[in-house]
């Protein structure tokens, strides 16, 4: 019944605007979660084995970038930063502002990850005169990939939503573009629903993915031993 | 003299650990420490390749310092990572709780040591693994993980990885206590066979039988302290220290 109260066939005439525009936020999300990747694996791996000076400016990169709302990131890198001389446009100030954000947390994922593993594998490997670079790209982070792919599956879900803020510049992702559509027929819940069945989809499909992949890397590797199975039957992303 | 220990002193927030340990070990030898839980034997041996950093004192392998050198004016100048890493290859180690590498089967936790560290060649390695994995008797479990594996097959594969660098000594700390009377069975003939061959050891343990098989120096600790030191033969049948003749009273 509910359905016959709305415009279906606007919401069909729409669909191609919308998918089109969640090819951009796919995009801008998937770059940002992957230079986030990118950097926050070696930072977080500094953070974990660097010396102290540089252990207190990592976290504090990481204070900084979680204590302050996702639009102020945005908003700075796009218009305070030309003041200094850096002009980004729109689609990369979104990347840059979402691999920043990413980054912050993927930092504290992979430390997390890193410190759970047995203190007795770091001793292990220096024991056989393994340096602490050897020990941490060798032992640790093979294992530690393992435990930090529900977190960046988080994170990842994270990025996406936060990708709609970036409607606040003009960058043409879906939020964007249904705001356009609302104010240039006003019409709501047709493209509202149509936006966050989008957002849905693409973070459903997402978590299957994250899941698919945790099982791969889960199947070799002594599951039951290291008592790590809650977490495939824990699909607690948000 | 392999390993010359001097002074070893070591505090965990001023509460004293090791006071004043003083010990030589010569090439070949087989040393047990025996004591209480708490007298300090594995912070002791833990110090020896700096796993634990001591308060104060030196161990010394062959003329070469561990966890530092003395500079030109006899002042102590701690190793860098790399330097003390350096410096670490040449002492093996076998834990209690094995901590073979998870994600590493059998062979590659042998060969990433010799692979990784000592830049050989990766046949090279895998080939010496698989001779190792033979010597501990484990020659069919080379694709095995450490959780297909029982406990006393991941500490043969353990010994097995200590062996892979080619250390001049190492460190068994209770690497037996883990494990049911049957597969500790398995790993002391592994070591008693290590010993026959001429490998100097440090074994910290509670398997008295085994000490009195395969020691040739005893050392007895009691809070920290060295209260007792002599030979096997001597340290089973007259032991001085009445401390000692507690203990082994519980034991014998």
């Amino acid at each position: 019944m509910v359905l016959i109260a709305l415009d279906l066939k606007f919401m069909w005439q729409i669909v191609p605007d919308i998918l089109q525009a969640s090819l951009i936020t796919i995009e801008i999300s998937t770059l940002a979660v992957l230079f986030g990747i990118v950097t926050g694996l070696p930072l977080g791996g500094l953070r974990v084995l660097g010396s102290p000076f540089i252990k207190v400016m990592i976290q504090g990169f990481v204070d900084f970038v979680r204590g302050v709302p996702p639009l102020l990131h945005i908003a700075f890198i796009y218009f305070a930063l030309p003041n200094f001389g850096i002009r980004l446009d729109e689609f990369w100030t979104g990347v840059v502002a979402l691999t920043i954000i990413a980054a912050g947390y993927e930092v504290e994922i992979v430390r997390a990850a890193i410190e759970s593993i047995d203190r007795g594998q770091s001793e292990a490997a220096l024991s056989i005169g393994m340096d602490q670079r050897t020990t941490l790209t060798q032992i640790l982070l093979p294992q530690a990939l393992k435990r930090m792919l529900p977190a960046l599956t988080n994170e990842l879900a994270n990025v996406i939503k936060a990708s709609s803020l970036l409607s606040v510049i003009s960058v043409n992702e879906l939020m964007k573009v249904g705001n356009a559509l609302i104010f240039e027929h006003f019409v709501f819940a047709e493209v509202l629903i149509q936006v966050a069945i989008m957002y849905l989809v693409i973070i459903s499909f997402l978590v299957w993915l994250s899941a698919y992949l945790e099982a791969q890397m889960f199947s070799f590797g002594g599951l039951q031993q290291s008592g790590l199975g809650a977490h495939i039957s824990n699909q607690n992303i948000r | 003299m392999l390993l010359k220990v001097e002074n070893l002193y070591k505090n965990y927030n001023q509460v004293p650990a090791l006071i004043d340990i003083n010990l030589e070990v010569k090439l070949g030898e087989h040393l047990v420490l025996l004591g209480a839980s708490g007298s300090g034997k594995s912070t002791l041996l833990r110090c020896l390749n700096w796993l634990e950093v001591p308060t104060k004192g030196t161990v010394c392998l062959d003329g070469q310092f561990i966890g530092g050198q003395f500079n030109s004016e006899e002042q102590w100048v701690p190793d860098s990572p790399p330097k003390l890493a350096k410096k670490r290859r040449e002492i093996g180690m076998v834990f209690q709780g094995f901590h073979l590498f998870a994600h590493l089967n059998a062979l590659d936790n042998i060969a990433i040591g010799p692979q990784k560290v000592l830049k050989k060649s990766k046949a090279t390695c895998r080939e010496l693994a698989r001779y190792l994995l033979d010597k501990v008797h484990l020659k069919d479990h080379a694709d095995k993980y450490p959780w297909q594996l029982s406990g006393g097959e991941q500490q043969r594969v353990a010994i097995a990885r200590a062996l892979a660098m080619n250390p001049k000594l190492i460190l068994f700390d209770e690497p037996t206590s883990a494990l049911d009377p049957r597969l500790t069975h398995e790993v002391l003939r592994v070591m008693q066979e290590l010993a026959e061959e001429g490998m100097t050891m440090i074994v910290v343990t509670h398997e008295i039988r085994f000490a009195q098989q395969v020691a040739d120096t005893v050392i007895f600790m009691d809070h920290g302290k060295i209260v007792e030191r002599s030979s096997a033969a001597q340290f089973f049948t007259r032991p001085q220290h009445q401390k000692t003749q507690e203990f082994l009273s519980y034991v014998l």
